[in-house]
């Protein structure tokens, strides 16, 4: 019974009869508030958390280590040789 | 010898190629999501509609010489002699007439015509009929719906009934057991008064059947030997059409209630017909059709009161019968001294539960109006005039008058015989 095709789906498209659109008129209003109800929650979630966590930088307090005026010229020097 | 071989095999290979091309189409149309093209004996309301003096089919060219001859133009009170080029119906004197019926325009009621036309052309059709393939016993963990038919159909998974023909087909056979099933039914689609049209005498006679048809809700064990001794019977008086249901139709309803047991008593002179002499058969001994273990059907061949008096059906019991009148026609001037005389009486005497449908709101309150002249302070009303939601969707004309239409089982309503509280002496 259970692995039988439904009646209610069309034997070549799949898709459903307009008999079953029919049976299901009185509920598709609910439904369809109940599906942007529970689509509204999850990305209201989302986008909260989203937001939460992109605050603030959180590695701005990481202090970057300062460079030696020398060093940098030598490693501009190597960065250029090698582009040409 | 060699061409009755080379024949067949040339129609072959040419066949072949054939289903070859179409199963290619088939394909493409299917990834692309498209319906299919419609065969050419599905109905639609072009293929079936023929106006009935030019229709293939013998008998409805004979109908609408019957219209032609029966009935007079509403416009000019003449003859018949115009066939409506909307409906196809016979309907007035001549064009004048017809383009003169502002009525008949205002209200579309050619529309309702024009249905009961390709309704009845599609019965003659020779279509096959898969809807008549009714479903077996419901499994215990699907619940039925009887919200409404479509609702119905799907729960009870009966054959997808994508057209409104198969609709009407179905329906005007179904409309007797399914009505008799929506209003005993737990999940029964009308409810208590203000939001339903049930009263609260009417809930008293539900609960009461109720009370039977479901013991294992029935919280005290022990009652349930005391409600369950006998079959519940079904009695409907006055039983013409639906006398003549096979008895897998009735079965339909027994799938309802699947623990319990019932007996359908078919009351009344026209409630067995021989269809060999093709006459009602008249028979003081009840006539007895067992559809299986679970449900009998009975005919008694005569009036309601004949038996009553005879106490054939003694004693009753509010809680196992109830009583069905399907368009009884209380008010009709050739019937209504028959119904309203002893029949009505024993009827009230039951203190039974008694719904009764009618052609049309006005065919109903009509019975009801007369039924409460003369009997007003004997009953209770059970179930304030209502559409009935399990009618049949098959839209019929009278032959008298074709701009009458009607419906099967088209309004509902239920009364009782007054139950008095006991009186301390």
């Amino acid at each position: 019974m259970a692995l039988e095709p439904s009646r209610y789906l069309d034997k070549k498209t799949w898709k459903m009869t307009p008999a079953m659109i029919r049976a299901r008129q009185p509920y598709f209003k609910k439904n369809m508030i109940a599906l942007g109800l529970l689509l509204g929650i999850t990305t209201g979630v989302y986008v909260y958390t989203f937001n939460l966590s992109h605050k603030d930088n959180d590695f701005i307090d990481v202090p970057i280590p300062p460079i030696d005026e020398k060093e940098l010229a030598v490693l501009q020097k190597e960065f250029n040789d090698k582009k040409n | 010898m060699s061409t009755a071989v080379k024949l067949p095999m040339r129609l072959g290979a040419g066949s072949y190629s054939l289903i070859q091309k179409r199963s290619l189409m088939g394909f493409v149309r299917n990834a692309l999501g498209l319906d299919p093209p419609p065969s050419p004996d599905d109905p639609t309301p072009e293929n079936r509609f023929h106006p009935w003096d030019q229709s293939p089919c013998v008998d409805l060219r004979e109908r609408a010489a019957k219209i032609r001859t029966l009935a007079k133009c509403p416009v000019t009170h003449k003859d018949i002699n115009y066939t409506c080029p909307l409906s196809g119906i016979p309907t007035h004197h001549d064009k004048e007439a017809w383009l003169m019926d502002k009525d008949y325009h205002e209200s579309k009621r050619y529309e309702i015509l024009k249905k009961v036309n390709i309704y009845e052309h599609d019965l003659r059709s020779g279509r096959p009929f898969p809807e008549f393939d009714f479903p077996q016993d419901q499994d215990y963990d699907r619940l039925i719906n009887l919200t409404n038919w479509d609702l119905f159909f799907y729960t009870r998974s009966f054959y997808s009934m994508d057209t409104e023909f198969q609709l009407a087909a179905v329906t005007k056979m179904l409309s007797y057991p399914i009505t008799i099933g929506s209003l005993l039914h737990q999940f029964s689609p009308y409810s208590l008064n203000p939001k339903g049209p049930v009263t609260l005498e009417g809930l008293k006679s539900l609960a009461a059947l109720r009370y039977t048809l479901y013991p294992y809700q029935n919280k005290s064990q022990n009652v349930k030997v005391n409600t369950r001794d006998r079959p519940m019977r079904i009695f409907i008086l006055g039983a013409r059409a639906e006398a003549q249901l096979p008895g897998h139709v009735w079965k339909q309803f027994q799938y309802l209630f699947p623990e319990q047991e019932f007996e359908i008593h078919f009351i009344g002179p026209e409630c067995y017909l021989n269809k060999e002499k093709n006459q009602y058969i008249t028979s003081s001994t009840p006539i007895v059709k067992k559809v299986d273990d679970t449900l009998k059907l009975v005919f008694h061949p005569d009036y309601f009161h004949v038996f009553h008096e005879a106490q054939d059906f003694f004693p009753y019991d509010p809680f196992l019968d109830v009583f069905f009148t399907f368009h009884p026609g209380y008010a009709y001037p050739e019937t209504t001294e028959i119904w309203l005389g002893e029949t009505m009486k024993a009827l009230l005497d039951t203190k039974c539960a008694i719904f009764t449908t009618g052609f049309s709101k006005q065919d109903l309150l009509r019975d009801i109006d007369v039924v409460k002249n003369r009997y007003g302070n004997e009953l209770d009303m059970l179930m304030d005039p209502v559409k009935n939601v399990f009618g049949s969707t098959k839209w019929e004309l009278n032959d008298m008058n074709p701009q009458e239409v009607y419906q099967f089982n088209m309004y509902i309503a239920g009364f009782r015989g007054k139950r008095y509280h006991a009186i301390e002496v």
